[in-house]
């Protein structure tokens, strides 16, 4: 019959009040590409992670080339050729992407002749497979993207077989993923076998053989690609149908919210500026989203704009009240809320509840204390209104720890937070990463529900998509500097690549600093 | 599935509670048992022959001295929340020990150098020692939150500073130094602490103040907004940055508040009324670091820096040293008990700090091996450039 390469049958697993996958099976076949889809929570990195033996089910069976297997942990699952690369990444910020690598399976005596035939190896593998990295790089000084084919490239030198990749272009520009896309490909034409987790229907439809699609924790089948259409696949997944594009009424733009004159932030990375004299307003009732690909200075400029990072220049007006040098909480009182780039980091306490976590930014207002008590009738009402309100999936609702909520309700709770908190402006950095797209139809209602409320929206993102849909304004940011200010609706993609690229601006370069 | 039911997520907070309560519990448990047996290995080197008898006493000479367990358990409770408590907050407040002789000597001070009316004397000698503890706190403390200077460097420092500095002032001091004992004068009775009218004992009320301070500790982190965000801090410092807190105040009041929880067991440990009459417990000003003060990390990290498991862990390591003085009676050296007791902290520590650790173990790890390879990677270097032009050409 047809050669799976590796079989999961009726996997059930359980956490402390929830099923994650419930009765799950799931086949591969040899040099396929198979998707793997599914709304936030539905049990996806749960089922990959039985597969690497990072968990046990509680029923079920695995099988590799039709014999049952256990894996007990990941290392069962690399004598198994099996590999994988996590939803957030797990490297050693100050290794070099070589020592990443090799990093437990460094050849016993690190010797001369090891040390050189690893790297040989590793590079080998990297022009195999087109995967540039520069092995002597430190990983905390690389791109988000290099940063993945490091863990690709882990797998390879493993000589994995199966690959799991879990929502490998959450991270990725459009290039990168144009780029990991051909990679995939060339991994099933030499006999790999590959399961891959996303959201985006576009990457399934590109490269997959077939799709298994799961919804709260059970199977609702699994589909042949080329038998079936994006709206048949968000339709299996969510239960009903989905908008792909955002509805919107004209714009009606008001007094200006926020002010950017000058504003000059210093590199981290070298001596340069990475935000070089940026002057821009954001009006109340408008959508301004700043476009460009990825490390063109917008972290840094978000990082100077929400107060985690002093600028050298410029100054920074919210609602007329100049916040150049305010601090972090001075903004937030003016005004200011902030879905920040690395929800890790910055977003959430991971080892706090949800509830703790929805409160993060209050917890200090009279609602939720009573001089210096903390309310905790108050907080857990709050919290089931915002669980209820952003359909912020749990195992155990708010007193969950947030460190075991899957990746995109961890994003949807911060969404929730900064949007329901009193604001003037809404600083969004990807709002939508990680979330399935019945989400990110929400996510973008209420984005434009802000702007017809009257509120400034000032969008960060990388998703051509995102930004041609939700914005009412486009501004693009080359090398720290505004080189375009485009309207989407007389704006196509391709000319909006053109600017990101930095072939074409619109915008003269000024070297005076006009106040 | 979901829970979004009030009442029966109420009855689920207290299973959890229960459930992560009781897991750190057991963890100590298993990590006391394994200490236990440790000692008892050693023991059996040292002495074969009187190896049970004398495991016997370590586990129940306690029992004959509780009211010594007592006494010696105090000292160790207020550091242990000191160091504690700084812990939650994500720093190691390892200047205990010079916090602690601080709060001592502003104690013995206030004792012998003021003389307040009515009878409160040993209040008001606390309270210096409070604030003797506070200052040497708030001292690290500002120089972490203003100019970023590790706390632990400074608070080690700050050990022997304050070590120096209260043994100079100490022995300076006509009133307070008696030479030819070479340790302080005898108190005056009003500065002592009631004792608790045991016979013969010196445990005293000071055991009330601990444990309320301790429970007093337990509300601050888990019912107010300051321990919410001192909590927030140790977890995800940056997070805490992004919420808008204010590190620095919060940096500042922690050292603070730790440094007047040791300043007080010093006080405690001074201030504890003498078995015999006419006299009082003494310092003797050697150039010695006060060994409370480390105790306390032990005393911290077996009670999992939590108020009311430092309570349960001061009195077991307290109750164990009553034991093992005691097994000197079948010739085993008292320090034998203190190579139970580092074990013991040795098992709890390892456990706790393991995922703290490991992220610094392998950087560690990297140095070490970055050097074995430095060279390597230079030799290999040349090689990759050949293969690198090998790929620009492909
Ligand atoms: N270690 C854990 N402990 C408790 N619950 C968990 C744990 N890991 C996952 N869960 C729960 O299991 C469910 C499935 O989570 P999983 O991470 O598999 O979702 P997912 O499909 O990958 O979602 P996303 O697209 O958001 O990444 C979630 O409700 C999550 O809260
Ligand atoms: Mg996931």
């Amino acid at each position: 019959m047809d050669n799976y390469i590796i079989e999961m049958i009726n996997i059930t697993k359980e956490f402390p009040g929830i099923l994650a996958n419930d009765n799950v099976s799931l086949q591969l076949k040899k040099g396929e590409i198979h998707a793997l889809l599914g709304e936030n929570g539905a049990g996806k990195s749960t089922l990959m992670s039985i597969l690497f033996g990072l968990y046990q089910p509680e029923k079920g069976e695995i099988r590799k080339n039709g014999k049952p297997v256990t894996i007990n942990n990941p290392n069962d699952a690399n004598d198994l050729g099996i590999g994988m690369v996590h939803q957030h990444f797990k490297l050693v910020e100050n290794f070099t992407v070589l020592e990443n690598i090799i990093l437990g399976v460094e050849p016993n005596k690190i010797g001369f002749l090891q040390m050189r035939e690893a790297r040989k190896k590793v590079l080998k593998l990297s022009r195999e497979y087109g995967l540039e990295v520069n092995p002597d790089a430190l990983i905390e000084n690389i791109t988000v993207g290099m940063q993945q084919r490091v863990e690709i490239l882990k797998m390879l030198y493993r000589e994995n077989e199966i690959l799991i990749f879990d929502e490998p272009t959450a991270v990725l520009t459009p290039q990168e993923i144009e780029d990991l896309m051909e990679i995939m490909r060339g991994f099933a034409r030499s006999g790999k076998s590959i399961l891959f987790i996303t959201h985006k229907l576009n990457e399934i439809m590109a490269v997959a053989d077939h799709c298994t699609v799961l919804r709260k924790g059970k199977l609702m089948g699994t589909v042949e690609i080329k038998n079936t259409s994006k709206e048949e696949l968000s339709k299996m997944m969510v239960g009903r149908e989905v908008s792909f594009s955002v509805q919107k009424k004209e714009m009606k733009p008001g007094d200006i919210v926020l002010s950017v004159r000058n504003v000059t932030v210093p590199s981290k990375i070298h001596k340069g500026d990475a935000v070089k004299n940026v002057s821009f307003d954001v009006r109340s009732g408008e959508i301004v989203c700043i476009a460009g690909i990825d490390g063109n200075g917008q972290t840094e400029f978000v990082s100077a704009l929400t107060g985690l990072d002093k600028i050298s220049g410029g100054t920074i007006k919210l609602c007329d009240v100049d916040i150049t040098r305010s601090n972090i909480r001075t903004r937030s009182k003016a005004g200011m809320s902030h879905i920040p780039e690395d929800r890790h980091k910055h977003g959430l306490v991971l080892d706090y509840t949800l509830e703790q976590n929805l409160v993060l930014q209050q917890y200090w207002q009279s609602e939720f204390h009573k001089k210096g008590f903390i309310k905790r009738d108050a907080i857990r009402n709050y919290a089931n209104k915002l669980i209820d309100q952003y359909d912020i999936r749990s195992s155990q609702g708010p007193i969950t720890i947030t460190r075991t909520m899957s990746g995109g309700n961890q994003q949807k709770a911060i969404v929730g937070r900064e949007i329901d908190k009193e604001h003037e402006l809404l600083v969004a950095v990807q709002p939508t990463r990680g979330l399935d797209i019945g989400a990110i139809e929400y996510i973008h209602k209420m984005l434009v529900e802000r702007r017809d409320k009257g509120k400034a929206v000032l969008l960060i993102s990388l998703e051509l998509d995102e930004i041609m849909n939700v914005s009412d304004r486009i501004l693009v940011m080359y090398e720290g500097e505004i080189v375009g200010e485009l309207d989407p609706k007389s704006t196509t993609i391709e000319e909006l690549g053109l600017y990101m690229s930095g072939a074409k601006r619109n915008i003269a370069k000024e070297n005076e600093n006009a106040g | 599935m979901q829970d979004r039911n009030g009442s029966s997520s109420k009855l689920k907070v207290k299973k959890l509670l229960k459930i992560k309560g009781s897991s750190s519990f057991t963890a100590a448990l298993l990590a006391i048992a394994l200490g236990l047996i440790f000692g008892f290995i050693i023991m059996l080197f040292a002495s074969p022959a009187n190896s049970l008898p004398g495991f016997f006493t370590i586990l129940t000479g306690g029992l004959q001295r509780l009211d010594d367990v007592i006494y010696f358990m105090v000292p160790i409770l207020m550091t242990g929340l000191a160091v504690g408590f700084a812990f939650r907050m994500g720093l190691f407040n390892i200047g205990a020990s010079g916090q602690y002789t601080m709060g001592m000597f502003f104690a013995l001070y206030a004792g012998f150098m003021w003389k307040p009316p009515g009878n409160l004397h040993w209040l008001v000698c606390i309270l210096a020692g409070l604030a003797g503890g506070m200052l040497w706190g708030l001292i690290p403390g500002i120089f972490k939150a203003l100019l970023n200077v590790n706390e632990v460097i400074t608070s080690i420092m700050f050990n022997y500073i304050g070590m120096y500095l209260v043994d100079m002032l100490i022995q300076s001091n006509a009133k307070m130094y008696v030479p030819t004992t070479t340790r302080t004068a005898y108190l005056p009775v009003s500065a002592q602490l009631p004792a608790l009218g045991l016979s013969n004992s010196s445990a005293n009320i000071s055991i009330f103040f601990a444990i309320a301070i301790a429970v007093l500790l337990f509300i601050v982190l888990n019912h107010t907004i300051f321990g919410f965000e001192l909590k927030a801090t140790g977890f995800n410092k940056d997070a805490s940055t992004y919420a808008g807190m204010n590190g620095k105040r919060n940096i500042i009041l922690t050292m603070m508040i730790a440094g007047a929880l040791a300043g007080l067991g010093g006080a405690f440990a001074i201030l504890a009324p003498s078995t015999i009459p006419g006299s009082s417990m003494t310092y003797e000003p050697i150039n010695i670091i006060a060994a409370n003060g480390f105790n306390g990390i032990a005393v911290a990290l077996l009670g999992n820096s939590h108020p009311i498991g430092i309570i349960f862990s001061a009195l077991f390591i307290s109750y164990i040293q009553r034991g093992g003085t005691l097994t000197s009676l079948y010739g085993y050296k008292p320090e034998i008990i203190d190579v139970v007791i580092a074990v013991i902290i040795y098992f709890s520590a390892f456990a706790m700090i393991m995922n703290i650790a490991l992220g610094r173990f392998l950087a560690r790890r990297k140095e070490k091996s970055a050097e074995k390879q430095g060279q390597e990677m230079k030799d290999a270097y040349q090689e990759v450039q050949e293969i690198d032009h090998v790929k620009e050409e492909v």
